[in-house]
């Protein structure tokens, strides 16, 4: 969009590095169309005022210092616009190695080292798990072979053989002598 | 011992394939939040909202609360209590209750597989974003130069009109948007045709190995490691929405766009669609008859309360939907607000350069008096200008609902924010949590049924069924990662679930109440909750539910049957592309029959104008695919 700004034109600079005969002044560029709002057409003449330089050249001659006019007047692209002069425009900063992918990479590796933990605690608590049930019929044999001997008279364990009736107790019914 | 003589139990309640007991959640928030989580998903997000839009704010909620009621909620309360009760995945409830019901759990079974399919690919693409998210700027900010790197130095959002056309950037992503450029075809690289598959994306297929990845790691265990991670993504979601909605309500025009998504307009409930709308939001919403809540609540201890949960959850997922509205309308009124500020600055400067005023004298307020002025005093002059018609009306109405609300309008609202990528991360990571989450209960279904027939010998560990249910949805879903994959995955959402899912949750409906028997199941609830369903449940469950899902079902096949199926390409080799004063509507469709199938073509146009979509189609105000039972249902073709 243009936005035009007020300046004083002062020099036109580059004339010299253009290879153009240096003298060139300013009084040999030339304006007309001026508008309150700073906007003009403007043509340069080669020093002897016979012809105007071409515009071509003028316009090449401009984009090759776009940055150092604009900066000469503390403007940018946006707020000094020479019609018909396209800006270059800057080449995007490309990283090696996309951000996404180094992201992704990350995420990835650690999913992956995080599956493989649980698939291998997994497979430790299954090994766990066959191993147990037969060592606890291990120990179960081993209490059933070795028999307590206190004395020289051998004590039945009471858990190894269920219950037994205590006929020193009375049971419920014989309680209350009848009558 | 006489204890409470509940009823009997099922033949092999412990059923789990190995004569292991059946695995159990940790604790009943862990339950409850897998099923909210499975319930809230992105639907709630990209579908409740726009529908609120589409059929008049407030007015919405009455069909929506009232197909709660009679329908959503009892539904839910029957998958709860019949997986709880039965203690089985969703094939082994049915052929519990008869064989003869045992195709529902088969068909709960291929339809869980079927979506699950699709909506890891959407979570493929929201990852994608995620993962471009950090970065400053972010890629869809501007258009990527073409290779003669000269041009005018514009944002690329709003080409320049006044001059020849720019040649610096590129055509397509000149032509329409940065945001849609960066959708359609860095990120899809979309073909014109669904019959032009193309080729494999092979960045897509990355991001789809790795959300595969990320969704074995969860589900690795079942519930044992679900439950672990639900923690995170059903809570994570909230703790974003609460953030986005507090910075959306502070910024610009949050106000204009909730007064506009909440006017009632009374006027809508005389059109049926509303209310077949607002069914099946609520159906798809609290995804019922995919079998996922039976096998969440098969894992519960067999007393629990499931009445309870069943009202309490689906109030959780409808204030949820409600919630995320109000944030994201929050953000579109701010983004339309920025839109339509744009487009008076930019008629202010043609203004002010062709009426020779100075800088900055015209403000945005001062613009509609000095426009009049202006145009009586000269008004040839302010016609020869061309100046776009800036309402705020217009770009308030640029709904969008499913992939194209996240992916292109919300995108480019949190481009405007300050700090924008952290939004960005923000806002992709609560989609991804959002969807992951969703993904479980999709997975369990799968999985539970699978267990519990006992596919596996009985030696192999769970992990390994797992891996290879994951594996064989990964190497299936590959299909979508085509160019074309996009406009497959459309009509998968579109025709494959939505019917189907209707007529298992009538005969899910149907089988527990008359098959299995009205007062044996109350009996079953009576022993579980300690309290004799009341008569809400039972004339919901006799009489309303079945009706109204008849109901839906006949309606929405006659939908279908009306119209022929078509979907919603984007072309950029289409000739016509909308222009700012010449549409009335909807961009100018292309109707080509090829095959069955309509397509509707449209290069989209950032440029505001009235009533603009920045891209498809004809006939519908939504912007992009629409997507899902649960993001978005919507018989296509239908206006």
């Amino acid at each position: 969009m243009q936005r035009h700004k007020r300046f004083l034109y002062q020099r036109y600079p580059n004339v010299e590095e253009v290879g153009m005969p240096s003298a060139h002044r300013i009084s040999h560029v030339l304006l007309c169309n001026v508008t309150q709002r700073v906007s003009f057409w403007f043509v340069v003449t080669d020093p002897s005022k016979n012809h105007t330089l071409p515009a071509v050249e003028i316009q090449s001659a401009i984009r090759m210092n776009r940055n150092r006019i604009n900066n000469a007047f503390f403007l940018n692209d946006q707020t000094l616009e020479f019609l018909r002069i396209p800006s270059t425009l800057a080449p995007p900063t490309d990283p090696p190695v996309p951000i996404w992918i180094i992201i992704f990479g990350v995420i990835f590796c650690i999913v992956i080292v995080a599956t493989m933990l649980l698939i291998l605690s997994g497979i430790q608590q299954h090994r766990r798990k066959n191993e147990g049930p037969s060592e606890m019929e291990d120990t179960e044999d081993k209490c059933e072979n070795t028999i307590t001997i206190e004395n020289g008279i051998p004590c039945d364990p009471l858990d190894m053989k269920g219950g037994h009736i205590n006929d020193a107790f009375m049971t419920e019914d014989e309680r209350l002598t009848p009558l | 011992m006489a204890c409470a003589t509940g009823p009997d139990p099922p033949g092999d309640s412990s059923g789990d394939g190995g004569g292991e007991e059946r695995p159990a959640w940790d604790n009943r928030l862990q339950y409850l939040l897998s099923c909210v989580g499975f319930a809230v998903g992105l639907g709630n997000f990209w579908r409740f909202p726009y529908l609120c839009q589409t059929y008049g704010g407030g007015t919405f909620l009455i069909p929506y609360l009232i197909a709660l009621v009679f329908e959503g909620i009892p539904l839910f309360h029957i998958e709860l209590a019949i997986g709880q009760r039965l203690r089985r995945g969703s094939i082994g409830v049915w052929m519990a209750i008869s064989p003869y019901l045992g195709g529902v759990g088969l068909g709960c079974l291929t339809v869980s597989f079927l979506v699950s399919l699709y909506y890891n690919t959407i979570l493929t693409w929201v990852l994608w974003y995620l993962l471009n998210s950090f970065q400053h700027p972010l890629p869809w900010s501007a258009c990527p130069l073409d290779l003669n790197r000269t041009g005018q130095a514009i944002c690329s959002l709003w080409p320049a009109r006044d001059g020849p056309p720019v040649p610096g950037l590129v055509e397509e992503c000149r032509d329409s948007s940065a945001v849609s450029y960066f959708w359609y075809r860095q990120t899809l690289n979309i073909t014109a045709d669904i019959s032009d598959s193309g080729s494999v994306q092979w960045q897509l297929l990355v991001c789809l190995a790795a959300s595969w990845a990320v969704l074995y790691l969860c589900v690795i265990r079942g519930i044992e490691t679900t439950g672990k991670a639900i923690y995170f993504t059903a809570l994570f979601p909230y703790l974003v929405l609460t953030i986005f909605l507090i910075r959306g309500l502070t910024l610009p025009g949050a106000t204009q766009g909730l007064v506009y998504l909440f006017t009632p307009d009374m006027q809508v409930l005389w059109n049926p669609r509303v209310w077949l709308d607002a069914a099946t939001q609520i159906f798809f919403s609290l995804s019922l008859a995919f079998g996922g809540h039976i096998a969440f609540a098969s894992y519960n201890p067999p007393r629990n309360n499931c009445e309870r949960d069943a009202v309490a959850i689906a109030l959780v997922n409808s204030m949820t939907s409600l919630y995320a509205s109000i944030a994201v309308f929050s953000v579109l009124g701010f983004k339309a607000v920025n839109d339509h500020g744009r487009c008076l600055d930019g008629n202010i400067l043609r203004l002010i350069n062709a009426f020779d005023l100075p800088d900055q004298s015209i403000s945005r307020d001062d613009y509609t008096a000095v426009l009049a002025r202006l145009n009586v005093s000269r008004p040839e002059w302010v016609a020869g200008l061309h100046l776009d018609a800036c309402r705020l009306e217009d770009f308030l109405e640029k709904s969008a609902a499913g992939t194209g609300l996240a992916f292109i309008v919300f995108a480019e609202a949190v481009l405007h924010m300050p700090g924008a990528p952290g939004w960005a991360v923000l806002f992709f990571g609560m989609l991804f949590t959002l969807g992951l989450s969703s993904m479980f209960g999709n997975m369990e279904s799968v999985i539970t049924p699978l267990l519990d027939l006992g596919v596996m010998p009985r030696g192999v560990p769970k992990e390994l069924l797992t891996g290879l249910a994951c594996l064989v949805c990964f190497l299936s879903a590959t299909c979508f990662t085509l160019q074309s994959g996009s406009y497959w995955l459309e009509i998968f959402d579109h025709y494959a679930a939505p019917l189907n899912l209707i007529f298992f949750a009538f005969f899910e409906v149907v089988g527990v109440v008359y098959v299995y028997g009205m007062k044996r199941f109350c009996d079953d609830i009576a022993w579980m909750t300690g309290r004799r369903p009341g008569l809400y449940w039972q004339v919901t469950w006799k009489v309303v539910s079945p009706l109204l899902l008849l109901t839906i079902f006949v309606a929405y096949i006659s939908l279908l049957a009306s119209t022929p199926p078509s979907y919603k390409a984007w072309n950029p080799q289409y000739e016509q592309f909308p222009d700012s004063g010449n549409l009335t509507g909807p961009c100018s469709p292309s109707h080509r029959e090829v095959l069955p199938a309509k397509i509707h073509r449209c290069s989209g146009d950032a440029q505001p104008g009235p009533r603009q979509e920045t891209s498809h189609p004809a006939g519908r105000r939504t912007l992009a695919p629409n997507l899902g039972p649960r993001l978005h249902w919507e018989p296509s073709g239908t206006g």
